[in-house]
């Protein structure tokens, strides 16, 4: 039996995918899901463009930033049943407001 | 390698502390990023497949006890419990460990360093745990310094890991004090060695023992020629002050004695000569303590662990009971002891990646 965190959803995809566990666990329920189960439905390239900064603040955006660029997994800052941080803030005092935990 | 790779670097030479001459180049954007993503650029480019969440778990032995590959677990996110499947990974020619340091191991280190509690923040990736050394050490590596931990006394309280402050710090320490909040008073050379510095702070304490960080005080005419003093103060991780009165209020710091203490270490900037301290004033002259100021806080961070396996000039690591390489292991980078005996130093760690991770490259292709 799943704990109840476990079922806890962020509300857009509470409103997309609803009761279907496998839209994401593609390793099965009792794992994280692959770093690919994201990009099925969202595009990284798109991501990049809706967050970029300034140029002077450029390499903050966290879908295309200095560190990783664009390869650094969603789960690295993303949670379903959990919230998480941006990796970011583990060094950096930076905003990001839209960050949906 | 890196500039082929696409790095690009700063057109001068930079020195750093130790060094004799300057001899140190820095990426334009100041940080590894400029070495690390063109370098996996190229490795794309080239075809070399990597692999993440994939969490090393311990080596595959042959008959003669020599490396013949690696137990991998994956789809492993770091932190978490973990029901990944643990593969294992044949290696026909050897395993080349480039896993890095201890230094967010705060059991490890402190078995090493008893004053590297879990105070001592750390500049380091949560993954610098060091357990691909821990499994060479099973193995019968020789550890070698593995008690010269370094820690920057140059690390903010108020931002993780290296941050902006870091860099602000090292250039600002000769012509700033360090005051310790509680009495107004500088406590060291803000100039000496890292690990005399890192002590220092470390010791300032309130009056129930907790930890106070203590405060670097620059004049804000000297701090705004680093580019990072803009940073710290747009991050909120360092603060510009236009009177001594506003700075002592912020940071509680009784003001009679810093005023004290400021009248008196200009007297030093004046002869050259500090009496309190012994700090070399050469790199202070002419730059009295005045206001507007701009304030960092300071906290060591665990930064570089100088100790690891022994390698040989091949990078092939080598047995403690032998003296003769482990077949089938290379390692290089921060794994590694010896290379840098009990004290790195600045700017010579990423020259030894380089080298030292081309050298078992080839060791590996000639085996």
């Amino acid at each position: 039996m799943l704990s109840a965190q476990a079922v806890e959803l962020r509300d857009y995809h509470k409103a997309v995918i609803g009761n279907d566990c496998k839209a994401c666990h593609d390793n099965g329920i009792k794992q994280f899901p692959s770093d690919q189960a994201c990009l099925k439905c969202h595009n990284i390239e798109d991501l990049a463009l809706k967050t970029a900064r300034n140029d002077e603040d450029k390499w903050q955006n966290p879908h295309n930033n200095l560190h990783y660029g664009k390869e650094l997994p969603c789960q690295e800052c993303h949670g379903e049943h959990k919230a998480k941080q941006p990796l970011c803030s583990d060094c950096h005092t930076f905003k990001y407001d839209k960050h949906k935990e | 390698m890196t500039l082929d790779a696409g790095s690009e670097y700063h057109p001068y030479l930079q020195q750093l502390g130790g060094h004799s001459v300057a001899r140190t180049y820095q990426t334009s954007v100041s940080c590894g990023a400029g070495i690390t993503q063109p370098l996996l650029k190229e490795c794309y480019r080239i075809g070399v497949q990597t692999h993440n969440r994939s969490k090393f778990e311990g080596f595959l032995l042959g008959e003669k006890g020599n490396v013949v590959g690696v137990k991998m677990r994956e789809n492993y996110h770091f932190g978490e419990d973990q029901p990944g499947k643990v593969l294992n990974i044949r290696a026909k020619r050897g395993v080349i460990m480039a896993t890095g340091g201890f230094a967010q191991n705060i059991d490890l280190r402190m078995a090493q360093d008893p004053t590297l509690t879990s105070e001592v923040g750390c500049t380091n990736i949560p993954g610098a745990t060091g357990e691909g050394m821990l499994e060479m050490f099973r193995l019968g590596a020789v550890p070698v310094h593995l008690a010269h931990i370094q820690s920057g006394p140059w690390a903010s309280p108020d931002e993780g890991g290296f941050g902006y402050v870091s860099n602000y710090s090292i250039y600002n320490f000769p012509h700033s004090i360090a005051v310790n909040c509680l009495t107004g008073k500088r406590f060291m050379n803000e100039i000496a060695d890292r690990k005399t510095r890192a002590d220092a702070e470390l010791a300032c304490r309130d009056a129930k023992g907790e930890p106070l960080p203590p405060i670097l005080i620059t004049s804000y005419k000297d701090s705004k020629q680093h580019p990072n003093t803009a940073k710290v103060i747009k991050y909120n991780v360092g603060w510009k002050f236009d009177t001594l009165e506003t700075l002592a209020k912020h940071f509680d710091v009784p003001l009679k004695a810093l005023e004290a203490q400021i009248k008196e270490y200009n007297g030093y900037v004046k002869t050259g000569d500090d009496k309190q301290f012994g700090k070399n004033m050469s790199k202070a002259k002419d730059k009295y303590l005045e206001a507007p100021f701009t304030v960092v806080r300071l906290w060591p961070k665990v930064h570089y662990c100088q100790g690891g396996v022994q390698v040989t000039t091949k990078a092939e690591v080598k047995d403690s009971l032998t003296g003769m390489p482990i077949l089938g292991l290379y390692a290089a980078g921060e794994v590694c002891g010896g290379i840098h005996g009990v004290s790195r130093l600045g700017s010579c760690s990423i020259p030894e990646c380089m080298v030292m991770g081309m050298t078992a490259a080839r060791s590996i292709m000639n085996a």
